[in-house]
Formats: C-alpha cells, sequence, structure tokens
C-alpha cells in the first residue's frame, strides 16, 4: 500500500511544479489564483517566463523543487537536519530584511528546506493514510 | 514507550522511524502501555483561528504558506501537549489538517467585512489599472477582473472558500507534521 502512495505523492509534487511554471507559458488563470491563497505573487520576488512571472514566488518555487527532489533523493526522515534547514531559511530572512536580499540566498535555503521536508512529511501522509484505512488500531 | 536503537530517544508507539535521528526503528514485540486519547478539536480550533485571522489580514497575510503552516504547527504544539512522549506524524498531520479546514472558514468569514470595507468602486477601478499595467497575462488579468466587484460578492466568497480549504488544509497538515517531529521529546540522557 506505500508504494502507490509515495507514486501518488510524487505524482501529485510533479503536478504542482509543473502548474507553477506552466500557468506563465499557458496563461493558466485558475492556477494563478489558486496560488494567490498560499503565496504572495509578488512580480519583483518571482521568477519570469518569457516576461510572465511564475504561479509561485522565488522562495516557494524553490520549497516545491526541493520537496520534489527530497522525495526523489531522501527516503528515511531526518528531524535534525529538517531543524537546521529551518534555522537557515530563519537566518536568511533576517539577512535578507538587514543586510541584503539575495534572490539565490532565498532559492538555496528554499532547496533545502524542501528538500529535508519531503521525507518527513512523506511519512507523515503515509500513517495518516494508514489511520484513515484501519482507524480502530490507531485511534 | 520505545526508544531508538541509535540514539536512545523516546519513540512514539509503532513509529518506524526515529524523530531525532531518521533511524529505521522495528517496532517492540509485546503489548505496548496505553497511550492517552488525543482531543483534537481544541488544538484544531485554536490552530484554524490563528491561521485563520494571519491568513485574512491584508499586509500581514503577505508571508506565503507561512502561516497556514503556523496554524497547523500550533495545533500538533497543543496536542503534543496532551501526549508528552511524543506524537506520531499522523497526529500532527491531522490536527493540523483539522486546524486547516477550520481556519479557511475562519477566513473565509472574516474576509467578507474586509472586502466591504477596502473593496470601494475606486479600490476596484485602481486594482485593474494597476493589473493592467502589470506584466500579468491579459487572460489571467480579463479573467481576475471578473470577480473585482466592489463589496460582497457571494460566488467570489463561495471560490474562495472552496481554494482556502485546499491550500490551507494542505499546508496546515504540512505544518502539523513538521511540528509533530520537531517537538517530540528526548529522553534524558
Amino acid at each position: 500500500m506505500k508504494r502507490p502512495l509515495q507514486l501518488a505523492l510524487i505524482l501529485f509534487t510533479i503536478v504542482w511544479c509543473l502548474a507553477i511554471v506552466s500557468a506563465p507559458l499557458f496563461h493558466l488563470a485558475p492556477v494563478y489564483l489558486f496560488f494567490s491563497r498560499i503565496c504572495h505573487q509578488i512580480p519583483s520576488r518571482t521568477w519570469h517566463i518569457y516576461g510572465a512571472p511564475l504561479g509561485l514566488c522565488i522562495r516557494c518555487t524553490s520549497l516545491s523543487l526541493g520537496f520534489l527532489g527530497g522525495l526523489f533523493l531522501l527516503r528515511v526522515p531526518n528531524v535534525r537536519w529538517l531543524k537546521i534547514s529551518i534555522a537557515i531559511t530563519a537566518l536568511e530572512w533576517l539577512f535578507a530584511l538587514t543586510v541584503v536580499d539575495s534572490e539565490t540566498l532565498r532559492a538555496l535555503s528554499g532547496l533545502l528546506l524542501g528538500a529535508t521536508a519531503a521525507p518527513v512529511i512523506r511519512t507523515g501522509v503515509e500513517e495518516l493514510f494508514i489511520r484513515v484505512r484501519t482507524p480502530h488500531e490507531s485511534m | 514507550m520505545n526508544q531508538c536503537k541509535q540514539c536512545g530517544a523516546t519513540l512514539p508507539q509503532d513509529s518506524r522511524f526515529c524523530l531525532q535521528c531518521g533511524t529505521e526503528n522495528t517496532p517492540a514485540s509485546g503489548r505496548a502501555a496505553p497511550q492517552a486519547e488525543l482531543d483534537f478539536l481544541k488544538p484544531a480550533i485554536m490552530g484554524g483561528l490563528a491561521l485563520g485571522v494571519l491568513s485574512s489580514i491584508p499586509y500581514v497575510s503577505t508571508c506565503c504558506c507561512l502561516w497556514a503552516a503556523g496554524g497547523g504547527a500550533l495545533s500538533a504544539w497543543l496536542l503534543q501537549k496532551q501526549r508528552p512522549g511524543g506524537l506520531k506524524y499522523s497526529d500532527g498531520a491531522l490536527g493540523g489538517l483539522l486546524g486547516g479546514l477550520i481556519g479557511a472558514f475562519v477566513a473565509t468569514v472574516i474576509s467578507i467585512p474586509i472586502q466591504m470595507v477596502l473593496l470601494t468602486p475606486q479600490a476596484v477601478d485602481a486594482m485593474k489599472a494597476q493589473l493592467q499595467q502589470g506584466q500579468v497575462p491579459p487572460e489571467v488579468v480579463e479573467m481576475i477582473t471578473r470577480f473585482l466587484r466592489p463589496g460582497f460578492d457571494l460566488t467570489r466568497t463561495l471560490i474562495s472558500l472552496l481554494v482556502n480549504m485546499v491550500g490551507l488544509g494542505l499546508f496546515a497538515m504540512i505544518g502539523g507534521i513538521i511540528a509533530a517531529a520537531i517537538f517530540s521529546k528526548k529522553t534524558a540522557e
């Protein structure tokens, strides 16, 4: 049961990442509208394709791509690395606020956080799915 | 309560991986001690209220998915206070998801008076003009301007509720899982 669930999670993440990129390519208004609920979409803080902004800002796009990479590359959840990447992201945010706001640093910290969170979230989704399927055993 | 064979951290019942070092652990044989029943409702309401309010206030809401994940994390943190030995990832996921769905409802309700006050005909015209001058594709501008009507709009509110439920629910669940992993306590060495 876990294998199909893992594949479904990977498929969902691929569709999510494709939606980010295809919104400006195919002018998908519903995608922009959906992503507007979870991202500020400020054009100056967003990568562009052919002059149009991606569906999500640089940090959110990097998080999504890092998450996809983490699903493929990392098998075992490691909370220590997750804590470190959250701390790095928080430091980068403070650095951007006080010293210099760098697109590269935003992207790198997003990629790291997304990748380290991926195996943790995959495990959580697996456990939740098993729990919903067999509530009498796990509640 | 089981312990990690690698680092000695306390493991939630039936947890496959150590929440501290990530080592895979096979569940101990024999009957495990019964765990306290979790009350999901109160933590979910608290998390939902926090994320719903913060996600709907203009300017404060421009923190991407932070408030949604934060509300889910708050739900999970309140849950772990009921079970000090540590939560399962699925506890955090469920608490966060419920918090996200409650938060979606709260955010939609709060946005109604905000829209009625801020979306004046002049403000709507200014937003349309700004959109047309920006880098957004014309098809997207056309669709957004269709929804940009002054005051309260039922269709817009219902669509907003649906989008909130999916978006905020998803990220609150993610926040709940991450918090369940982070807030689990390590055994004193």
